[in-house]
């Protein structure tokens, strides 16, 4: 998982992307990136380019922001 | 069955899944066809409801339930045996099945549910709160598996179902769109009539008349918003496009 330390850390609780939930960019330059990306149910997917971190099964929304569950 | 009466029911369930398991979504379908089997039997399209994500909710990653209308003959006991045999064929293992029907010909108390589902987007709710709401308003509402705790979204999916300004619906539209590199254009009527939706609303809910022109693209998906199954669109370059899905995700 070392691949996505530029987009993803540890708050204490939960690995956290930093970039919150509105950067889609950010979110799509992850999942390329990623070699574990696994796309969501269509119906859960929030970004209209498949490979992104917003559409990923692996991950959690939080209250303010979405977390890799990957990392633990 | 026919000697029965063709009733009304809105069903919610919520926590059926895992990581990698089947979806709620897929689950909601396969109930709804079982159940809509019957001469005169039909369900809706199923409706998707964001539910509050905090670290005291145990859900899965997303929080959201799934819940649809259902027209039928069959009685409340025939519905719920059914629907719970299929609930426990399917969900994961390490899911907290629940389950909320509603006779929608009864006499309840429309405000209070919707309050709860509401609520249930931007708090935390318990076990017992939805039980006490369900108990009073006549819901029929159960648990099926680990904690139970998808009882407090199946009754708030109701609710926000009622609401009538909430959920995208399940599934993707298909219009032919796909077919083509450039999408398809198709005014609204044509639209409505081959997909089955109620109205086409602009991102300020405004209806879109039947006589305009929908460019279409990619990937097409409906919300619901004033009571009705509605394809979102947005105007773009000076044509109505489908609405991306960073604007579906208000739903």
């Amino acid at each position: 998982m070392i691949q996505l330390k530029p987009w993803y850390e540890f708050d204490g609780k939960v690995f956290r992307f930093k970039f919150g939930v509105e950067n889609s960019a950010a979110s799509r330059e992850a999942a390329q990136t990623c070699k574990q990306f696994s796309p969501d149910d269509e119906d859960e997917q929030i970004d209209d380019t498949l490979v992104s971190c917003y559409n990923c099964m692996n991950r959690r929304w939080l209250i303010d922001g979405v977390e890799c569950i990957q990392f633990k | 069955m026919n000697n029965e009466q063709l009733k009304s029911w809105l069903i919610c369930i919520d926590d059926t899944d895992d990581i990698g398991t089947k979806g709620t979504g897929e689950i909601a379908q396969e109930i709804a066809e079982i159940l809509s089997d019957g001469e005169h039997e039909s369900s809706s399209f199923i409706t998707r409801h964001q539910l509050y994500v905090h670290p005291d909710i145990p859900y899965t990653s997303h929080n959201s339930a799934m819940c649809f209308q259902l027209q039928t003959y069959k009685p409340l006991e025939t519905i719920k045996q059914l629907t719970v045999a299929h609930l426990l064929e399917q969900s994961a293992a390490a899911s907290d099945p629940g389950l909320a029907i509603l006779d929608c010909d009864s006499e309840f108390d429309r405000e209070a549910l919707i309050r709860f589902g509401l609520e249930a987007k931007e708090q935390v709710k318990t076990k017992q709160d939805a039980y006490d709401l369900a108990l009073r308003l006549g819901i029929c509402l159960s648990e099926h598996g680990g904690t139970g705790q998808g009882v407090i979204g199946a009754l708030a999916g109701i609710g926000l179902r009622l609401y009538g300004r909430d959920g995208r619906v399940k599934g993707q539209v298909d219009l032919g769109q796909e077919l083509y590199e450039e999408g398809v254009e198709l005014t609204v009527k044509e639209a409505l009539t081959r997909s089955g939706l109620d109205i086409v609303v602009d991102l300020s809910g405004q209806q879109l008349k039947i006589t305009e022109v929908l460019h279409l693209t990619r990937k097409v998906k409906a919300v619901y918003c004033q009571h009705q199954f509605a394809l979102l669109v947005y105007r773009h370059e000076g044509r109505w496009c489908n609405a991306l899905k960073r604007q579906l995700k208000e739903y």
